[in-house]
């Protein structure tokens, strides 16, 4: 009895370390431990950094019940702005700074649209969407389709150096933690999540928790979009398209509810990324088609999300 | 059958609850008769609403048998219940937000305004309306949807639907604490009418006096174990209190001092405030006072309270209160209110006090972030609360459980201890003790009048005439949205006085 009633309370913690182990030891026997080979560790967390640090900014979103769906195209136009000032100015940081700034302002954008004239967050966040999309395809159009980064040699260590996306990923890591889980800051987004009424006469101003929120979404966006170039070399008409995706398989993978509220956690981002990122290269280095770990990604997407709205439902024996 | 009297109709046979290692209701056999009022009491937690709810099939049964005229009684859901006769107004809400009120009495059953598959609207709201004529209350547009009207509205409208299906057994789980002194009337008048017909009501209360006078046969539950049975005859408050707590209640119920004095320092101020409901509505509350609101529904008393801290806007006049440095500062918003160190608990706890998926312990800190400092440590967070629990008796499993899974009156313990010892010294308190047991409400009242000694300003809105006599140093009656006669603490005063100049 004990048990069953351990397992129901913890059902988050469960499907966010339980799937983490289990792929973990599922690939480690069918790639014959060749996943945890250094040179393919190296290779994970390169591949993991742009979905890791865009995932933990998205936490805050979901959390307060914003579904976010432009991250991947801020990040594209991110990168866009990087190339450009970067090839301007030579300089790394103030690139970089662009970029956040660019993305931090679409944010706030969406953030504006839905607080002050009371849209849907979703959206907001699909016209922001087609705004960085048309952007994007707009000055590429302008470039003969493709911009190539006159300075790579400047940015190419990020990618060739894993200790760059490591550091990141940890900084990033820690001050999500800080942040969401001994913060008012991440308290009062998760409140809000499930009861902005109940947040809102305990003291949380509404409109100014949800600013921060979508700050932070803008500047991993921002942040993240660095590295996405760094590994892609120049920007395309696709460049980090479907990322928004990726974000949601990834922290519903780490037992996130995506609709938001105090079971929300940040450990969900990390687990979940480390997961879906294994999951792709464990079936890649299996020898499984491209097509067929896109099919495998959404199976386990569907039983998860099942298993999440069932306990839902088992919660709700209520009204009493 | 049904005109006989006195005669069992409803049997439970060792009836178990289980929450996964929480026994809510243990083997409880209890007869039911027909033409009688059953009142049921115990402590919060205790196991009431619980067994009310496996009876109507809100629950699963998970040990144990009912029986309904002598053979097996097994409801597969609350449509099922209600079809052997059986409905209940559940402590909490009850009706569906975004339904209208008409959608929300025929919910589940539109079926019988089905014209070839199409349901006629016109038909199913003009028999909503008569649904509430027939319970008395006329002034509600069935159109509209039922969130557009206040908690007791919503109570009523759940009466007049459980009421249409002719029960048999109507069970009443703490609803009169959610309804002023008219709507508490109508509830009686329908149990003691039903009585009369020789059907059976199960009626749930914590009020001693309304059980004293409305039930026939009382019985006792504490922690989940049925401990009593008491015939009319053998109804005495201290026995009742007694086989409830196990034990005497010690000490004073309400204040025992009757010493209306208190400070010069004006703390909270409204002058000639008017909105939609409120009319030129004047009032003071100085440090060290305790001031009470009475009134009926829809006098605006709840509205006030609301109005004060920020919560409903203001058209006219203006709210001021005392702010850090002896300033006078203006109130407009909650920011305001609780920058002036004012707290304010909410009537409608499922709705807008309580997180209902958070925990306890996240519940009770909510109000407190604000002065927890820039990083928060789990351990001060962790001894907050758990003094919160121990103080108010929150019967838990731990301060980790969720608020929705706790008993009404223990949600109702978390939502006055979120604002005690969080540094407001202000507080408007509407409808504080609603469903909880006599032994918190003494700690509560306890509390309330250190508090004043302390200098703390406390507003206490509710329908409790009583707890307002007792407590109160000053008295405000409230009719259609105007103050109309004050009444200062006095041990003569008494709640007709009062009552006179609410209707
Ligand atoms: N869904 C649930 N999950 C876990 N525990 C529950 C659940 N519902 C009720 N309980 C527990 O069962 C016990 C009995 O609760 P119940 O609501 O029947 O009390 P009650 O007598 O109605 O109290 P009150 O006077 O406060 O309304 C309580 O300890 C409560 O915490
Ligand atoms: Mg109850």
């Amino acid at each position: 009895m004990k048990s069953i009633t351990f397992i129901k309370r913890n059902r988050n913690n469960l499907v966010c370390y339980g799937s983490l182990a289990l792929v973990i030891v599922l690939f480690a026997i069918i790639t014959k431990g060749q996943i945890f080979s250094a040179y393919n560790l190296k290779s994970l967390a390169g591949q993991m950094v742009v979905l890791m640090i865009i995932s933990i900014g998205m936490i805050f979103m979901f959390a307060h019940g914003t579904v976010d769906i432009a991250s991947g195209a801020v990040a594209g136009l991110c990168t866009m702005i990087i190339t450009l000032v970067l090839n301007a100015t030579g300089n790394v940081p103030v690139s970089v700074l662009a970029a956040i700034v660019t993305a931090v302002a679409l944010y706030l954008f969406m953030w504006f649209v839905t607080a002050y004239l009371g849209l849907m967050s979703i959206i907001a966040s699909l016209a922001v969407m087609f705004i960085a999309r048309g952007l994007v395809t707009y000055i590429l159009s302008l470039n003969d389709g493709r911009i190539n980064i006159i300075h790579y040699d400047m940015i190419q260590p990020l990618k060739s150096n894993v200790a760059y996306a490591l550091i990141a990923m940890a900084v990033v890591a820690v001050i999500g933690i800080l942040l969401f889980n001994y913060t008012r800051l991440g308290k009062y987004c998760k409140a809000i999540g499930d009861n902005p009424i109940s947040a809102e006469q305990s003291g949380a101003r509404l409109k100014l928790v949800k600013f921060w929120c979508y700050v932070i979404a803008g500047c991993c966006v921002g942040l993240a979009s660095l590295f996405l170039l760094a590994r892609s070399g120049n920007v395309g008409k696709n460049i980090g398209s479907g990322t928004e995706m990726d974000v949601m398989v990834a922290v519903i993978l780490g037992g996130m509810n995506l609709n938001g509220g105090t079971k929300s956690r940040i450990g969900a981002a990390i687990a979940g990324v480390i997961t879906n990122t294994l999951l792709s290269n464990g079936l890649t280095i299996a020898g499984v088609n491209q097509t067929y770990i896109t099919l495998v990604k959404g199976i386990i997407f569907i039983v998860i999300i099942g298993m999440t709205l069932r306990q839902n439902k088992s919660v709700a024996e209520m009204p009493r | 059958m049904d005109n006989k009297k006195n005669e069992v109709f409803f049997e439970t046979k060792k009836l178990t609850k289980k929450f996964g290692e929480v026994v809510a209701v243990n083997q409880v056999d209890m007869v039911i008769r027909t033409g009688e009022i059953r009142g049921l009491i115990g402590e919060n937690g205790s196991g009431k609403s619980t067994i009310s709810s496996m009876i109507s099939a809100i629950h699963t049964v998970t040990d144990g048998e009912m029986l309904l005229y002598g053979t097996p009684y097994k409801p597969k859901d609350p449509g099922d219940a209600r079809a052997h006769g059986i409905t209940m107004i559940v402590q909490e809400m009850g009706t569906i937000d975004g339904l209208t009120i008409a959608e929300n009495i025929f919910v589940g059953d539109e079926k019988r305004f089905a014209h070839h598959g199409i349901i006629n609207r016109d038909e199913m709201n003009r028999e909503a309306e008569k649904v509430l004529k027939n319970i008395g209350v006329t002034d509600v547009d069935v159109r509209k949807p039922a969130s557009s009207y206040s908690l007791e509205t919503r109570k009523l409208v759940e009466v007049a639907k459980s009421l249409y299906y002719d029960p048999i057994l109507f069970i009443v789980d703490e609803t009169t604490t959610a309804l002023s002194q008219n709507g508490r009337k109508i509830i009686y008048r329908i149990i003691h009418e039903l009585r009369d017909k020789g059907k059976a009501v199960l009626f749930i209360s914590h009020d001693l006096e309304e059980l004293i006078n409305n039930c026939d046969v009382l019985t006792v539950l504490r922690d989940g174990k049925m401990v009593d049975t008491i015939e009319k005859a053998d109804f005495d408050e201290n026995r009742i209190k007694h086989s409830m707590v196990g034990r005497e209640i010690k000490g004073d119920y309400y204040r025992s001092d009757f010493d209306g004095t208190h400070g010069e320092k004006v703390m909270l101020h409204a002058e000639h405030i008017s909105n939609e409901v409120l009319h030129d509505v004047s009032i003071t509350l100085h440090e060290g006072e305790i001031l009470g609101l009475a009134g009926l529904s829809g006098c605006g008393m709840h509205q006030l309270g609301r109005a004060l801290f920020g919560l409903d806007k203001v058209k006219e006049g203006r709210i001021t209160a005392a702010g850090e440095a002896g300033s006078e500062v203006s109130i407009s918003s909650v920011q305001d209110a609780l920058n002036c160190r004012i707290g304010y608990i909410s009537k409608d706890r499922d709705k807008e006090a309580l997180v209902l998926p958070a925990s306890i312990k996240e519940n009770l800190l909510l109000p407190n972030l604000r002065k927890m400092g820039a990083l928060i440590s789990p351990r001060r967070e962790k001894e907050y609360a758990q003094k919160q629990i121990d103080f108010l008796a929150i019967k838990c499993s731990s301060m980790n459980q969720a608020v929705g899974e706790l008993s009404g009156g223990n949600k109702q313990k978390v939502s006055f201890g979120k604002w005690i010892g969080n540094n407001s010294k202000i507080i408007i308190m509407d409808s504080p003790t609603r469903g909880v047991d006599i032994g918190v409400k003494t700690t509560m009242y306890q509390l309330i009048a250190r508090m004043k000694k302390e200098g703390y300003s406390i507003l206490i809105i509710s329908e409790e005439m009583p707890e307002l006599i007792g407590m109160c140093d000053k008295i405000l009656v409230m009719k259609d949205g105007k103050v109309t006669n004050a009444f200062n603490r006095d041990e003569t005063l008494s709640e007709q006085q009062i009552i006179e100049y609410m209707i």
